[in-house]
């Protein structure tokens, strides 16, 4: 707000000299005004934010603190009872150690591959370039559920079905394009004058990808895996397709059998603390990275 | 952002790009082919199929297709003529016009006064709001949307609660889900809740490009906070916003956890949008070409907002 509210005070110095009186009047409605805002900012953060409050609260309440008809808006008697339970499933264990399998295989695999096209398409003009292009934008915008029977066929084909490493291949369809997008905008910003100095002082093509790109591009790498992490991590329909086995899931499904198991279907206290434990590494790599993330979000070309 | 943020240089750059014979002969072919083949691999083979499927009919068992290709035979356009015909297919269709719809306009009108009131707060509170916001959006879709079918839970959610606390209405034991479309409100609660981050941040950072000048300007000329927003934000925006909502339309027509999860996997016809309606009938219930069928149907609804937002891409210079 003050930085809007600065440079007005000249510019009206200026052109109301007379009207002097009336300027504190009107600074002062402005703060008011501002504080309006903050409130209203601060209730919309209260409103916004309650979901995840209240999912964490209820993991931390005892059964009997959770089915009461007056609800409690603070656990009163804490416990880890919930967590416990969820951390001591060998299931749980297996699902969300697979989800970092595949999260972490995907990711890398995206990024070695994608930076490569990423560059060709950033720093060279060639025949094929926009299509390329155009190919890039429309994969990374076909819902997955559409691709699920073809997908599991081609898995099924390769006798990868219900395996590991199919999902990471199956993953590749969207993770491969919006990766090769989102570093091209990165390197597209690194300035063409120093490949062109490098070239000059006797640098070979490679050892300026190597030398100059690569490491100036280093934040996008980092914001680009983040955001391939988020889409990797939590992407559900086609880990509910490809992998049959309980214990070859992922943590999103593994999320869905606690729902729809009769032993669990009614504890709530169980199901927020499985849903906090899986929203917990991508929040920690938001915290980690936050201000790339939110310099990066805006580059809008990130999928949420 | 980028899309005004890096509309001009490249305009700039290209000039002197091409002047310094950045061809690099085989070079970013030899780049581009390990992406170029593992799309064709995971995304071309794919699209291919599910054009032969659709034009196919199993003639043995359910999960012929699956072992030893079983035996199919090319029916030419019956299974477009059976989708096209069947009641289902054009009610989730249209269930999935109005959600989209819906979905859209609240994110994108949220979206923009979120923006906006971002623009006007003090730095405290614009920082608080932002980490609120940056923390809805790391949180998974299937977990908001099991936190949001515990909030509007019928017995003991805390929604029921507090709106059986205003006068005249009691909420209790109300079931949220027992009637598709207040189920289907619920959902998409959980959906825009799930899209504001993006697109109220990135259109802050959008508001933040508009040069103070031209506010000034307009404020000097009597405009009131209306008519600035109507003739210099909006117009500024305008770009960022035709892309933002292009993209809402397309991830929104996809929906398909939130639903999946608030229905157990186990979605009533009233919950079918098209995409639920495809994978019920393609994948839980193994009606392959059917499905196949059905996805094509759903891709061919989309090509429209594609096109027209790749053009976007192309016309701002974001995509050179």
């Amino acid at each position: 707000m003050s930085a809007v509210l600065e440079p007005t005070r000249p510019v009206s110095s200026v052109g109301t000299s007379t009207t002097t009186s009336a300027r504190p009047i009107a600074r002062r409605r402005r703060r008011w005004s501002t504080g309006g805002w903050n409130a209203l900012a601060v209730l919309i953060a209260i409103v916004l934010g309650f979901p995840i409050f209240w999912m964490l609260i209820t993991a931390f309440k005892t059964s009997s603190d959770i089915n009461q008809l007056v609800p409690q808006f603070w656990p009163h008697h804490p416990t880890w009872r919930a967590f416990a339970e969820v951390l001591d499933d060998p299931l749980f264990r297996d699902d969300i150690r697979n989800s970092f399998v595949i999260t972490v295989a995907t990711v890398a695999i995206s990024l070695v591959i994608g930076f490569l096209g990423a560059l060709a398409i950033a720093r060279f003009r060639f025949v094929g370039r926009h299509v390329f292009i155009v190919v890039v934008l429309i994969v990374q915008m076909i819902p997955l559920t559409a691709l699920t029977i073809p997908m599991s066929l081609l898995l099924d084909n390769a006798q990868l079905k219900n395996t590991l490493p199919g999902v990471v291949i199956a993953y590749l369809m969207f993770s491969m394009p919006f990766t090769v997008w989102t570093l091209r905008t990165f390197i597209a910003n690194i300035p063409q004058e120093l490949d062109e100095a490098a070239l000059m002082d006797g640098c070979s093509r490679f050892q300026v990808f190597y030398k100059i790109i690569l490491p100036l591009v280093g934040p996008g790498l980092v914001a680009t895996g983040v955001y391939g992490w988020v889409l990797a991590w939590n992407e559900f329909v086609l880990a509910n397709t490809l992998l049959l086995d309980n214990n070859k899931q992922t943590i999103m499904v593994y999320l869905l059998v606690f729902q729809s198991s009769p032993t669990h279907g009614a504890d709530y206290g169980g199901l927020m603390a499985a849903a906090t434990l899986t929203s917990l590494p991508v929040v920690i790599l938001f915290v980690i990275f936050q201000s790339r993330i939110a310099a990066g979000l805006t580059s809008g070309a990130v999928k949420g | 952002m980028t899309a005004t943020g890096t509309a001009v240089p490249p305009r700039v750059e290209r000039r002197h790009r091409v002047s310094s014979l950045r061809r690099g002969g085989g070079i970013p072919y030899l780049l581009a082919l390990p992406a170029v083949l593992v799309i064709l691999l995971v995304a071309g083979w794919p699209l291919v199929k599910i054009i032969t499927l659709s034009l196919e009919k199993q003639q043995s068992g359910k999960y012929a297709l699956f072992h030893n290709g079983g035996s199919t035979a090319f029916t030419g356009l019956s299974n477009y003529a059976d989708a096209l015909t069947s009641s289902d297919f054009w009610s989730s269709l249209v269930r999935s016009v109005v959600f989209t719809a819906v979905n859209v306009v609240l994110s994108v009108v949220v979206g923009v006064l979120i923006a906006l009131l971002l623009n006007r707060v003090s730095k405290w509170a614009r920082l608080l709001l932002v980490a609120v916001l940056l923390f809805c959006w790391a949180v998974p879709s299937t977990v908001s949307t099991q936190v949001f079918a515990w909030l509007f839970n019928n017995q003991y959610g805390v929604v029921n609660y507090v709106l059986g606390k205003l006068p005249g209405l009691s909420m209790q034991g109300h079931d949220w889900f027992a009637n598709p479309h207040s189920g289907l409100a619920v959902v998409t609660l959980v959906v825009v809740w799930g899209a504001i981050p993006l697109l109220a941040i990135s259109l802050h950072a959008g508001i933040t490009q508009i040069p103070k000048e031209v506010l000034e300007a307009a404020r000097c000329d009597g405009a009131g906070p209306w008519s600035a927003f109507r003739h210099v934000t909006l117009p500024f925006l305008r770009p960022l916003l035709v892309i933002l909502t292009a993209l809402s339309v397309i991830w929104d027509f996809g929906v398909f956890s939130q639903i999946w999860f608030m229905r157990n996997g186990h979605p009533e016809p009233g919950y079918q949008t098209l995409g639920i309606y495809m994978y019920t009938q393609g994948v839980s219930s193994s009606h392959y070409n059917t499905g196949s069928t059905l996805a094509v149907l759903m891709m061919l609804c989309l090509v429209v907002v594609m096109a027209f937002y790749i053009r976007q891409l192309f016309k701002i210079g974001d995509a050179e």
